[in-house]
């Protein structure tokens, strides 16, 4: 089985002023059980480079999975946890928007393909 | 063409006579005239809520389903089984790349999409299901179908049937392609956003000594 990195992004978009505590929530809410589940966090970038008073912030968050087998570990895990199914819409009503997408390196396509 | 599916748990107590007798009633109903393709099969280990006996059955239109309906409904008691689900749907085949398939697998997926979602919505995710079968060749047949009527463990609002050479396609490829995890899965996942599928799905599958979706 192919153990490919897998990148699963959130993208938090913030209304200007609560950038930093959304972060920290995010971060002490909810990373706890992501670590828990299998996900490591790779890195935390913000856009723009300021905590914004005038304008929202995007907040990106990019956590990693060694192999699809374990990232479906990590959805088996969180699939039919109501907890988080509500911390997730409790948050997201704290933010303007915000995206999950899933991610692989370009050069790891050929072999996530080859299943 | 419409076509019924119910997915029967039988209750623990349920003695092996007992579902033998199920089992044989829900055969005895597919020789009834106006049936057409059917099949009442175990389910095959690792099913996911998927039942311990599928019972599958084709007909030319919705009148011949309801003249038989009341037939099958009939062949458990309520005391015998502890679910079933079941799905009435119409329509046939979208996909047949081998309808001489011989010994495979046919697999049904029952679902339940949020009364809330979006027209559009549905409609994307639908397209998503369906682009897994340009990327997985393993899918031999399918055919996806929003129900007619769908009762049980959920009210049922779409089937995804497939069919493969053997199990392995199911478990290797369809399960494990990107196409599915990176892509189609934001669906059923209430981690993302587009998460609008009921998580209690009923996944499950059995042997299929011929096609069942090939007309």
């Amino acid at each position: 089985m192919s153990d490919e990195t897998v990148f699963v992004v959130d993208e938090l978009v913030v209304a200007p002023g609560q950038g930093e505590a959304i972060l920290k929530e995010y971060l002490d809410a909810y990373g706890p059980g992501a670590r828990a589940r299998g996900f490591t966090l790779d890195r935390v970038l913000v856009n723009p480079p300021l905590w914004n008073d005038h304008a929202p912030n995007t907040i990106t968050v990019s956590w990693t999975v060694q192999g699809a087998g374990p990232y479906w570990n990590t959805l088996f895990q969180s699939r039919n946890d109501e907890a988080l199914a509500q911390w997730w819409k409790d948050f997201s009503k704290k933010l303007i928007s915000r995206r999950r997408t899933v991610h692989a390196a370009a050069e790891d396509l050929k072999g996530l393909n080859n299943v | 063409m419409f076509k019924l599916t119910l997915a029967l748990t039988f209750n623990e107590a349920a003695q092996t006579a007992t579902r033998d007798a199920i089992t044989e009633r829900l055969k005895a109903a597919a020789a009834q005239p106006g049936v057409g393709k059917h099949f009442i099969s175990p389910t095959m280990p690792n099913v996911f809520f998927g039942g311990d006996v599928l019972a599958h059955y084709q007909f030319a239109d919705e009148a011949a389903l309801n003249k038989i309906a009341p037939q099958i409904d009939a062949a458990f008691a309520a005391g015998d089984v502890s679910n079933v689900d079941r799905v009435v749907y119409p329509g046939k085949a979208r996909g047949i790349a081998k309808p001489d398939l011989k010994d495979g697998v046919y697999r049904t997926l029952l679902l339940s999409v949020d009364k809330s979602a979006s027209p559009a919505a549905v409609e994307a995710f639908e397209e998503d299901l369906r682009s897994m079968t340009r990327h997985v060749p393993a899918i031999k047949n399918w055919q996806l179908s929003r129900t007619k009527s769908g009762s049980g463990a959920m009210p049922w609002t779409h089937v995804w049937e497939q069919e493969y050479e053997s199990i392995d396609g199911l478990m290797g490829p369809y399960m494990m392609h990107p196409c599915h995890w990176g892509m189609v899965d934001r669906w059923f996942d209430p981690e993302f956003p587009e998460g609008m599928i009921n998580p209690r799905i009923c996944h499950t599958f059995v042997a299929a000594p011929v096609s069942v979706l090939a007309s």
